[in-house]
C-alpha cells in the first residue's frame, strides 16, 4: 500500500495534526498576541527615524522607491515589517514546534505512526497563516487610525489575497528551517541567520533599487521580496498594478519546490537518525 | 514461515521448541552496532584515522513472538532490550539482519510495518502535555489511520480500557507520572495492533497500575496479540509471560519458558542468608561461601553478606549450615527460605554479582 492509495488517510493525518496545532495555540494565545503588537509597535520607530532621515517630500507611486510623502513612508515601513515580522514568527514557531516534540518524546512516537511527515512538517502552518492575517488587519487599523492612511477597500481586499497567497510559500520556508534545525540539533542559529539575511536581502526596509546590484539580484529571487513588494503595489498603486497571474504561479510553484525539498530533507534526516540512533535524542 | 529463534543457533541456552503457531513477530539475526566517541570536522577534514570504537548493542538476536502469545525480553540495564524494540518498531536500522511483523519486512517496508506495530517506549514520555488525554488520543488515532467515524469510540474505549475516563479531559500535564504511562499504553492500543512492543511498561507505576497493566495485557493475549515486553520487574516477567528471552551484552542467552530457565539454576530451592564475618573481610566471606554452596546472587554489605544457596531442601540445608559457618568463625544472623524464582534465573544466567555491573551504555 502507497501513499498514493491511502491519500484520503494522510490527508485526514494531516487535518488532525492542524487541530493539534490549533488547540495547544488555542490554549496558549500568546503567539496571536505577538502576531498582532510585533508588526505594530516595531516599525513606529524606524518610521520617525525615516522622517528624521529624509524629511518630507512628493510620494513613491510604485513602492519600489522610497516614499518620501510621511504616511506613505509609514505604510511603506509596516508592509515591509509585516512581512519581516511574519517571516520571523514562522521561522522561529516551526523550529521550535519541531524541537520541542524532540525533546518531549512526541516526535518519536509520531514517527511510529504510519502517516506523511507533513504531518509534522506543516500541522503548524494553518496557525501561522491566522497569524498572518491578524498581523494584516493590525498593521492596517494601526496605519489608518494612527497614521491617517487612506486604504481603498480593494486594496486592503487584494493585499489580504497577497497574504493567502504568500502564506504556504512562507510556510514552507519554515518548515525547511525546522527540518534543518532539527537534525542539526540546535535551534536557535540558524533561525536567526535566516531572519537576518531576509531583512537584509528581502527590502522590508529600503527597497531594492537602493541596494548593491548584486544584493538586489538575491532579493529579487526570495520569496519574501516578491511577498512584500506585492502587498506595496496593492496599496500604492491599486490591485491592478499587480500581475496576479505571475504572483500566483510564482507562489505556488515555490510552495510546491520547497515542501519537497524539506519533505526529502527530512525523509533523509531521518533515515541518517534511524541509521545512527539519534532519531528521538534531545 | 520459518520460526526464527527456535531453529536458530544460539550462544546461550534454549528451552525446547513450543508447537508451531503462527509468528506475528520474527527477529532473525539482528545486530546493531554503533560506534562510540566522536570524530570531529577537523579530524575528518584532516583524514586523520577513525579511532571510534565499535559498540555491538546487539549481536545474532533471533526471537519470534506468536499471536496470542507474550514474551518477556529480560536483561540488565544496557543488554540491548531498548535497542530491539527500537529496530522492531522502526526507529532504528539494524547494521544486519532480518525483522517482520505480520509477514512484512520492517526494513524494506516500515510504513506498512507500522499499522500492524503498537509501541510504548520507556518513560512517560511521548504524548502532548499540552493537550488532553482524549486530545491526544484523538490525534493518534488518526496518525495511525483509524477512520474518522470510529475515532471517538476508540478513544472511548481505550480510555476505559487503562482507566483514564474520569480524567480524560485534563490536561496531561497535570497527570501523574502513572497516568501518563496509561495515557501512552492507550495511544499505543489506539488502532488495534496486532504486534505489540512494550519497554519498561510497568516502570513508575504503582502496585496497583501495576496490575491493571496485567490485566490488559492479558486481555490483549486473549484478543491474539502478539505481545513482547522488555522488562526489568521479574516477577512481571514471572506472572505475565508465555515465554522469556534473556538478553545479556546485546546476546540472547537463553529463551524458552518460565519453567524451562528455572533448570538453570542448580537447585529447585533457595536460601536467602545473611552471613557476618566477626573480623573478616566480607570479601573472604562471600568466597567461603562460594567455595561451600551453589550460590547465587551475592551481595556485599559494610560488615555482613547477603547470599542465594540453592539447594534442593531447605529445611536440610538449614540444619547443616550453622555448624558449617560456625566451623569457619561465621554466623548466620538472617535466613529466609524459598522457590527459586526468575530472579536467581537472571542472576545466574547474566552472572551478576551486586555491586559489579557490566552493561553497555545505550
Amino acid at each position: 500500500m502507497g501513499i498514493r492509495s491511502d491519500l484520503h488517510l494522510h490527508a485526514w493525518a494531516l487535518v488532525a495534526a492542524a487541530k493539534r496545532e490549533w488547540r495547544v495555540a488555542r490554549r496558549y494565545p500568546d503567539v496571536f498576541i505577538g502576531a498582532v503588537a510585533w508588526p505594530v509597535v516595531t516599525p513606529v520607530v524606524f518610521v520617525f527615524q525615516a522622517r528624521a532621515s529624509i524629511g518630507h517630500g512628493t510620494p513613491g507611486r510604485t513602492g519600489q522607491t522610497i516614499p518620501t510623502d510621511s504616511v506613505h513612508l509609514a505604510v511603506f515601513l509596516y508592509l515591509g515589517w509585516l512581512v519581516a515580522s511574519w517571516l520571523a514568527l514562522l521561522l522561529t514557531e516551526s523550529s521550535a514546534s519541531l524541537s520541542g516534540q524532540r525533546v518531549q518524546g512526541s516526535l518519536e512516537t509520531t514517527l511510529l505512526s504510519p502517516a506523511t511527515r507533513l504531518t509534522l512538517l506543516f500541522g503548524l502552518a494553518p496557525v501561522l497563516l491566522v497569524t498572518g492575517a491578524l498581523s494584516y488587519i493590525a498593521v492596517l487599523l494601526a496605519l489608518v487610525m494612527g497614521f491617517g492612511a487612506h486604504i481603498a477597500l480593494s486594496s486592503a481586499l487584494a493585499g489580504g489575497l497577497v497574504i493567502l497567497l504568500a502564506g504556504p510559500t512562507l510556510a514552507a520556508i519554515a518548515a525547511a528551517a525546522g527540518t534543518t534545525t532539527l537534525f542539526m540539533r540546535r535551534s536557535g542559529g540558524l533561525v536567526d541567520i535566516a531572519r537576518a539575511l531576509s531583512v537584509t536581502f528581502c527590502g522590508f526596509t529600503a527597497p531594492l533599487a537602493i541596494m548593491p546590484s548584486w544584493a538586489a539580484k538575491i532579493g529579487r529571487l526570495l520569496p519574501p521580496t516578491w511577498t512584500v513588494n506585492a502587498l506595496r503595489n496593492t496599496m500604492f498603486g491599486g490591485p491592478s498594478k499587480t500581475d496576479w497571474t505571475r504572483l500566483s504561479l510564482l507562489l505556488i510553484g515555490t510552495f510546491l519546490a520547497i515542501s519537497a525539498l524539506s519533505l526529502a530533507a527530512f525523509a533523509a534526516g531521518e533515515q541518517r537518525g534511524r541509521r545512527s540512533g539519534t532519531l528521538g535524542g534531545v | 514461515m520459518t520460526e526464527p529463534g527456535r531453529t536458530g543457533v544460539l550462544d546461550g541456552h534454549q528451552g525446547s521448541s513450543a508447537p508451531h503457531r503462527e509468528s506475528m513477530l520474527a527477529i532473525e539475526d539482528v545486530a546493531k552496532d554503533y560506534l562510540r566517541g566522536r570524530r570531529t570536522l577537523v579530524q575528518r577534514l584532516r583524514g586523520a584515522p577513525d579511532q571510534r570504537a565499535v559498540v555491538h548493542a546487539v549481536d545474532e538476536v533471533s526471537l519470534a513472538v506468536d499471536r496470542g502469545e507474550v514474551v518477556g525480553m529480560l536483561g540488565p540495564n544496557g543488554a540491548g532490550k531498548s535497542t530491539l524494540v527500537k529496530i522492531i518498531a522502526t526507529l532504528l536500522v539494524p547494521t544486519r539482519g532480518s525483522v517482520r511483523v505480520c509477514d512484512v519486512d520492517v526494513l524494506a517496508h516500515p510504513r506498512q510495518a507500522r499499522r500492524h506495530l503498537g509501541v510504548m517506549l520507556a518513560g512517560d514520555r511521548g504524548v502532548y502535555w499540552k493537550l488532553t488525554g482524549r486530545e491526544n488520543l484523538e490525534y493518534f488515532a488518526a496518525l495511525h489511520f483509524v477512520p474518522s467515524s470510529q475515532i471517538r469510540r476508540r478513544v472511548g474505549e481505550a480510555l476505559e480500557e487503562v482507566r483514564l475516563t474520569g480524567s480524560a479531559d485534563e490536561y496531561v500535564e497535570r497527570y501523574s507520572t502513572g497516568m501518563r504511562q496509561r495515557l501512552n499504553l492507550a495511544r499505543a492500543l489506539i488502532h488495534e495492533p496486532e504486534v505489540l512492543l512494550l519497554d519498561e511498561p510497568t516502570s513508575g507505576l504503582d502496585p496497583v497500575s501495576g496490575a491493571e497493566f496485567r490485566r490488559i495485557v492479558r486481555g490483549l493475549r486473549q484478543r491474539g496479540a502478539a505481545v513482547l515486553i522488555a522488562t526489568h520487574d521479574l516477577a512481571e516477567a514471572e506472572d505475565l509471560c508465555d515465554r522469556i528471552a534473556v538478553l545479556d551484552r546485546g546476546r540472547i542467552a537463553f529463551q524458552g519458558s518460565v519453567d524451562e530457565a528455572k533448570t538453570l539454576v542448580p537447585g529447585s530451592s533457595v536460601l536467602t542468608v545473611e552471613v557476618e564475618g566477626g573480623d573478616q573481610d566480607t570479601a573472604e566471606v562471600a568466597a567461603w561461601l562460594s567455595a561451600h554452596f551453589r550460590v547465587g546472587l551475592v551481595e556485599r554489605h559494610e560488615r555482613s553478606v547477603r547470599a542465594r544457596l540453592y539447594c534442593e531442601s531447605t529445611s536440610d540445608l538449614m540444619a547443616e549450615l550453622p555448624g558449617k559457618l560456625h566451623a569457619a568463625g561465621l554466623r548466620a544472623i538472617r535466613t529466609e527460605a524459598g522457590r527459586v524464582s526468575l530472579t536467581d534465573v537472571f542472576f545466574s544466567i547474566t552472572d551478576r554479582r551486586a555491586g559489579g555491573g557490566h552493561g553497555h551504555p545505550q
